[in-house]
């Protein structure tokens, strides 16, 4: 908007800039234009920008020969003089002459149309008209000019040439669109026009890659934010698992990953201890022989799996950099499972095997944690 | 190990470090169990070692940087307790019946502020910014997408013009987001 502006500052007589559809106050709220203003600018830049387009001309009469006009013609307007007749300084209107100007369309059938009807309803764009070829060589004849030059629809080429008129022999109607890969989905090749010495050359010309924008015109600094502080608070939240002494009475199939809480080495050696003194607790007068087999196995088993988180940590503490190499291949940040016990040789394969994958089937509730940051 | 805690401070120190952080009496001692655990060879003060030790901090991408942020201008290059439960206070969250003492909105984001300047001289650069990114975005976008977005950051923020940004910009910046509950721990009291 401001290079444009600037540009018609620099060639004020010479620079002219027709008014669009698009150029109103309701279409720039309904898409982005005024979310971009009033993120990058302010309300009052955006103000600024919709009274700039209610001064837009809406039409241009080019070598005396082209009507320039953005859409096409409408049933109210006869003569050039009619369209000087409208007011435009204002948010174009649902009808009439000033809305048909910026929204009409020519029909689909342009050249073919089996009756001479000259307006129809256009249901694309829900107002306005399609136009025909009769209306548009009517339009031309009484106004003795060539042709009309407008824009409005996506042409693959970048332009398209419509039926001659029989009283020129030149084309009654000529579509021109400058913006390449329209809204990077129509892939359309773009086009000017140039009219140089009674001679009308097209240039065409294709998209150029957009340079990187984040969503929404996010800044980086605003998008890297919640990485930073994710990471903040999850090391915090480790550093700060302190049970209270309820907690630490619990049974000893505690999760290991619960929401919110980082499992410390010292945490892990604290639960062993009490989960063992409570066991001796429990059984008071009993000595070991006089377990049952299937408790004493039970105890047994509890005791190996708090020794193996045990060596877990020891092996994170001590493998740190491997451990970062490979949660970084891994496809999904975890390290595979049975990595970690294995010690420093799985770290180094990366992978898990048969054997270690054994050494995980029981009292599995506490190695379903993962190592996410 | 766990029940040191309720021995080692006294009355009026809890007062004190209440005073000055805004933690109740039981979330401090909660602090303090956790200092003493961390403390391995009970000095009454955590060295960097301590810190690393922490098998969480091996696989946080920031883990250095915030290790560094508890240990500068210490003497020594020790955290002891109180200074341990400042930098904690700067994360209790923001509450409206109360004031807030060091969990101030400014220095939360200066805390946040601390994880971008990896040089520690106040200012961040575009190449801070871009390493930031890219601990962020590992290889999904490419270096030079990250440099662009990212020079337009600065360019957009730098108000002085002067190439970086510095702490007031930077607050200036995030001025619309959600620092208040984001950078904030609920502390079990």
């Amino acid at each position: 908007m401001v290079y444009l502006a600037a540009q018609k500052l620099h060639h004020a007589t010479t620079l002219h800039m027709l008014r669009g559809n698009h150029e109103c106050r309701h279409l720039t709220e309904h898409f982005t234009f005024r979310a971009e203003c009033l993120t990058k600018y302010s309300e009052n830049f955006y103000r600024v920008c919709m009274e700039t387009f209610d001064c837009l001309p809406i039409g241009a009469l080019l070598n005396g020969q082209f009507f320039c006009v953005h859409g096409g013609i409408s049933p109210e307007i006869q003569t050039l003089a009619d369209v000087q007749k409208i007011d435009r300084f204002k948010e174009p209107p649902a009808h009439g002459p000033l809305c048909d100007v910026l929204w009409s369309d020519p029909n689909s059938d342009f050249g073919n149309e089996k009756n001479n009807d000259f307006f129809l309803h256009n249901a694309t764009r829900g107002c306005s008209y399609y136009y025909t070829y009769p209306a548009v060589c009517d339009f031309l004849n009484r106004n003795n000019l060539l042709s009309v030059i407008r824009a409005h629809e996506v042409q693959d080429m970048g332009y398209k040439m419509y039926k001659e008129n029989k009283a020129t022999g030149f084309p009654a109607l000529i579509t021109v669109f400058s913006a390449p890969n329209y809204l990077d989905v129509y892939q359309n090749k773009a086009a000017i026009l140039k009219y140089e010495q009674g001679k009308m050359n097209i240039r065409q010309f294709k998209n150029q890659e957009h340079p990187y924008w984040l969503p929404n015109f996010m800044d980086v600094l605003v998008w890297s934010f919640p990485f930073v502080v994710e990471k903040v608070t999850d090391l915090l939240l480790s550093l700060l698992s302190v049970c209270s002494d309820g907690e630490l009475q619990e049974e000893v199939h505690h999760r290991a990953s619960v929401v919110g809480e980082g499992v410390s080495y010292n945490r892990v050696i604290n639960e062993y201890e009490i989960v063992k003194k409570k066991l001796e607790a429990e059984r008071p007068a009993r000595t070991k022989s006089q377990l049952s087999p299937e408790r004493r196995q039970l105890i047994n088993a509890k005791i190996q799996a708090f020794a193996r988180m045990a060596r877990f940590y020891d092996i994170l503490r001590v493998e740190q950099e491997n451990v970062s190499k490979l949660k970084a291949v891994s496809p999904n940040g975890v390290l595979p499972l049975g990595a970690l016990a294995g010690g420093k040789d799985t770290l180094l394969q990366g992978s898990t095997s048969q054997h270690i994958r054994r050494l995980f089937s029981s009292h599995s509730p506490l190695f379903f944690f993962s190592l996410q940051p | 190990m766990g029940n040191r805690a309720t021995i080692m401070l006294d009355k009026k120190e809890l007062e004190q470090i209440g005073k000055e952080s805004g933690f109740t009496p039981n979330q401090i001692v909660r602090l303090y169990s956790r200092f003493t655990s961390l403390d391995k060879d009970n000095s009454g003060t955590l060295s960097r070692a301590d810190f690393l030790r922490i098998p969480e901090l091996a696989i946080n991408p920031l883990g250095d940087r915030i290790v560094h942020s508890f240990f500068k201008n210490t003497p020594d290059d020790r955290v002891n307790f109180r200074k341990f439960v400042e930098i904690l206070s700067v994360f209790r969250p923001i509450q409206k019946t109360k004031e807030a003492v060091l969990n101030t909105r400014e220095n939360k984001l200066r805390f946040a502020f601390q994880m971008y300047d990896l040089n520690d001289d106040e200012k961040v650069s575009v190449a801070e910014i871009l390493t930031v990114l890219q601990m962020m975005v590992g290889v999904n976008i490419p270096d030079d997408q990250l440099q662009s977005i990212a020079e337009r950051t600065l360019l957009e923020n730098d108000e002085d013009g002067d190439g970086f940004i510095t702490l007031q910009e930077f607050f200036t910046a995030m001025e619309e987001s959600d620092v208040d509950n984001r950078l904030s721990l609920r502390f079990l009291s």
